[in-house]
């Protein structure tokens, strides 16, 4: 039966494939940097989630002091001093905004704020000192388990010196890779004949689309870039007359794209600024293909 | 000191259960007055509206994605019926890239690494 199957279609894409001669298929490659940090919150997330923070704060229970720090010992006499007790309901002094309710050194009406005793000096103290000695500290510091962790700035040198072909620009957005050969910016687009000339060791007559998207952007943008290909399947069909362009989705994992002749220059944009490069009716095409984040 | 004190392991599980127990760690019920109320109602609201929307975007995006697959392998199908078989294939072998980074809050050291070589296989 399945042979049956095979044979009707084999048939059908003989007649079909004579007729489609004349169009010419191209594949088009929406080469993507995906994100490095998370998505910037909105304003209003922000505001959100701070609320939700302050609301899980307050309805916490008290802190066990006493489980983490022994009674009697150094690290509970520096928990102590950095956290002294609320004022505790005193029936010789009058309270206007009610009577605190004080059990555990916590005042049951308002969340707990603690300080825990740090392993190392804080920022604002190093300043005091002197900037010389802070330095020389945090060289010696490297590896040095009990050091501050000063976590790395989300905006990189890229992001300072707008520089649109570094792949270290906008690390919370995903990057596109588009490409500029005559003139015109466009999303790498390689046409099938160009590749199936070139490597005719080839058993099919036809190269696939991934593969020819693959083989393309090694021809222009050289061999060390580590890709992920989401898929043999276009995502998108771009339509004229007489071409076909269809798009292959790929994941750029490590490397760089490195042009391999002097007339190609690339960038690598997020979404909104596609559509200042890109033409405008095309864009709108493919918008729907480009991630908001 | 204690009068009935009890031996070292004792006391050290009755330390532990203190810790896990409820019994006068609990802060005071929030009672809210009817401002405060109407206040976190509306903030509550205002945050599912905009969910709503986020979604109803995200789920145009997916439709509008869907459909254009769809279309691109109706006119493959029509254009090079070759390359629908090869688009269709089952790509059995492919697992998930294990050097593929998810997101953190903030970036490493060094952000994005150059220095890749391509494998012999791949050459």
């Amino acid at each position: 039966m399945w042979k049956s199957g095979l044979r009707k279609y084999s048939a059908a894409a003989s007649s079909t494939a004579s007729a489609g001669n004349s169009t010419s298929i191209s594949s088009t490659l929406l080469l993507t940097r995906n994100p490095v940090i998370t998505a910037d919150v909105s304003k209003f997330e922000a505001q959100y989630y701070k609320y939700q923070n302050e609301l899980w704060k307050r309805l916490m229970w008290t802190f066990p002091s006493w489980f983490y720090y022994r009674k009697g010992t150094i690290s509970e006499q520096a928990f102590r001093e950095l956290n002294p007790g609320p004022v505790f309901n005193n029936p010789n002094i009058e309270f206007p905004r009610g009577r605190p309710v004080v059990v555990h050194q916590r005042d049951r009406r308002f969340k707990q704020e603690l300080k825990l005793p740090k392993t190392y000096k804080e920022v604002s103290q190093e300043k005091k000192e002197g900037g010389e000695t802070a330095a020389e500290e945090e060289g010696a510091k490297e590896d040095n388990l009990s050091r501050q962790i000063v976590p790395n700035s989300r905006i990189t040198k890229a992001d300072e010196s707008k520089d649109l072909a570094s792949l270290e620009r906008q690390l919370s957005r995903t990057l596109y890779l588009i490409i500029q050969e005559n003139s015109k910016w466009t999303l790498p687009t390689f046409k099938e004949e160009q590749v199936a000339q070139g490597d005719d060791t080839k058993d099919s007559s036809v190269t696939p689309l991934h593969t020819l998207a693959e083989q393309g952007l090694y021809k222009i943008g050289g061999n060390s870039i580590n890709y992920f290909n989401v898929s043999n399947t276009p995502c998108h069909v771009h339509k004229s007359e007489s071409t076909r362009e269809y798009f292959i989705k790929s994941h750029i994992l490590s490397g760089r794209f490195v042009p391999q002749s002097e007339s190609i220059k690339f960038l690598w944009l997020t979404k909104e600024e596609l559509g200042e490069y890109l033409e405008k009716d095309y864009y709108k095409e493919i918008e729907h293909l480009l991630s908001d984040i | 000191m204690r009068i009935n004190s009890v031996n070292a392991s004792t006391q050290r599980v009755v330390n532990q259960l203190s810790a896990l127990s409820a019994s006068k760690k609990q802060p005071k019920l929030l009672n809210l007055c009817k401002e405060d109320l109407i206040k976190h109602k509306t903030i509550t609201n205002a945050w599912n509206v905009y969910q709503r929307k986020v979604n109803e975007k995200r789920h145009i995006q997916l439709n509008a994605q869907y459909k254009s697959i769809h279309e691109a392998m109706e006119d493959l199908k029509q254009t090079s019926p070759q390359l629908y078989a090869l688009a269709n294939k089952p790509e059995k072998k492919k697992k998930f890239p294990l050097d593929m980074r998810m997101p953190t809050d903030y970036p490493p050291t060094k952000p994005w690494v150059y220095n890749y070589e391509p494998s012999q296989k791949r050459k």
